[in-house]
């Protein structure tokens, strides 16, 4: 069981112990699929969000999601997500070998936070971030 | 002394004509018997089947996407309708649903199974598909009481699963689009009234495109590049008007 779904399990434990003041009742799972999603992003030398997105990968067999997102004047993503992956083609870059990035749905289930430094074709710099969930980089730090 | 001579006969009246018969009404033809064979049919026809559909093959050429996976078998609701002509031949068009679960992928399957004790479904799981195309078949005995018949088809299907999670509120339904190459068929018509018997029926056909509806996060289209073949094997019986 995914860390997740045993953080559901146990809320919704002790809101039933909370609420009838037993365990009668309650079991570690509703059920649901795992939901993972992978945000994509583009920053500017001075932290400024550019462009981005959230694709959420569905959970079922079969179901692909193909999306065009504009990062960055002149940079742009190609994301094609499916139920056990992603993959992420950066248009627009140089370099183009750094240019895919292919992402397992067990590596973005946990939280994932990925940058990387980007020079596009007309040699403007950004940083893309990839990060799941899409919030990971808006969430207060914990230190 | 010469023998006296009988004296000859008066001659025989003209036998009169005879009366001509009374006219006779040709016999009513007998009540159809409830065990006659019908003859052979000709104009419209339509016949309803039903059973059960198998699937087989692979939905895509991506990795382990069977076509099981994703379908669990399903029970289809087929119709047929034309019409009969040169005694053996139908032509016409198919139009059908079916309805059943998800496959038997193990991940879905964990997801689909709401095992709290709330007396309350918070994942429901199904899957449907539908067909459409035109057919040709033909009789070997169309004026007998056990007809065999075989069929080939053609046209477009689809198939989808979806998943409705009311604990967190989302929704997905994936639905696949594309064409039946070939929908083979076969099977007896035992002919009465209505007429009724078993048939097989095996439609190869392969997916072009999905779709994938994310409710409120998104409806995205994708035309499938790794095509694969699959087949829904259907087996049931079949009702026949005018066999």
């Amino acid at each position: 069981m995914s860390t997740r779904t045993r953080l559901h399990g146990l809320a919704r434990c002790a809101l039933a112990l909370a609420t009838y003041g037993s365990l009668f009742g309650c079991s570690p799972s509703p059920g649901g699929p795992e939901y993972t999603e992978l945000g994509v992003r583009a920053e500017d030398a001075s932290r400024v969000v550019l462009g981005g997105a959230c694709i959420p990968l569905p959970v079922l067999p079969g179901g692909t999601i193909e999306r065009d997102v504009t990062l960055a004047p002149g940079l742009s993503a190609h994301v094609l997500a499916v139920r056990d992956s992603v993959d992420v083609t950066l248009r627009g870059v140089e370099d183009q070998a750094a240019a895919h990035r292919a992402l397992s749905q067990t590596t973005l289930y946990d939280t994932f936070v990925e940058n990387l430094p980007v020079t596009t074709d007309t040699g403007a710099h950004y940083t893309v971030w990839f990060t799941s969930p899409c919030n990971a980089l808006d969430e207060p730090q914990n230190n | 002394m010469p023998a006296p001579t009988a004296p000859p006969a008066p001659p025989l009246a003209a036998a009169p004509p005879p009366a001509p018969a009374a006219a006779v009404p040709p016999a009513p033809p007998p009540p159809p018997s409830l065990n006659a064979v019908p003859p052979a049919a000709s104009g419209f026809q339509i016949a309803f089947r039903t059973g059960a559909m198998f699937p087989l093959g692979e939905a895509s050429g991506a990795a382990a996407d069977d076509l099981s996976r994703r379908y669990a078998w399903q029970i289809p609701f087929l119709l047929d309708v034309g019409g009969r002509f040169a005694r053996s031949f139908f032509v016409g068009g198919y139009l059908g649903f079916g309805i059943g679960s998800t496959g038997s992928d193990a991940r879905v399957d964990a997801a689909c199974n709401d095992d709290d004790d709330n007396g309350k479904n918070d994942i429901a799981c199904s899957a449907a598909s539908f067909r459409i195309g035109v057919e040709l078949e033909y009789s070997f005995a169309p004026d007998q009481r056990l007809n065999p018949w075989i069929g080939y088809g053609i046209g477009f299907e689809g198939a989808s699963a979806s998943i409705k999670d009311d604990y967190a509120g989302l929704d997905e339904s994936d639905s696949s689009t594309g064409i039946t190459f070939a929908d083979f068929k076969a099977g007896f018509d035992l002919r009465h009234k209505v007429g009724f018997g078993p048939f097989i029926d095996l439609a190869l056909g392969q997916y072009r495109q999905t779709t994938t509806d994310l409710g409120e996060r998104g409806k995205y289209r994708y035309t499938i590049e790794e095509r694969a073949l699959h087949a829904w094997l259907t087996l049931g019986l079949r009702f026949v008007v005018n066999p």
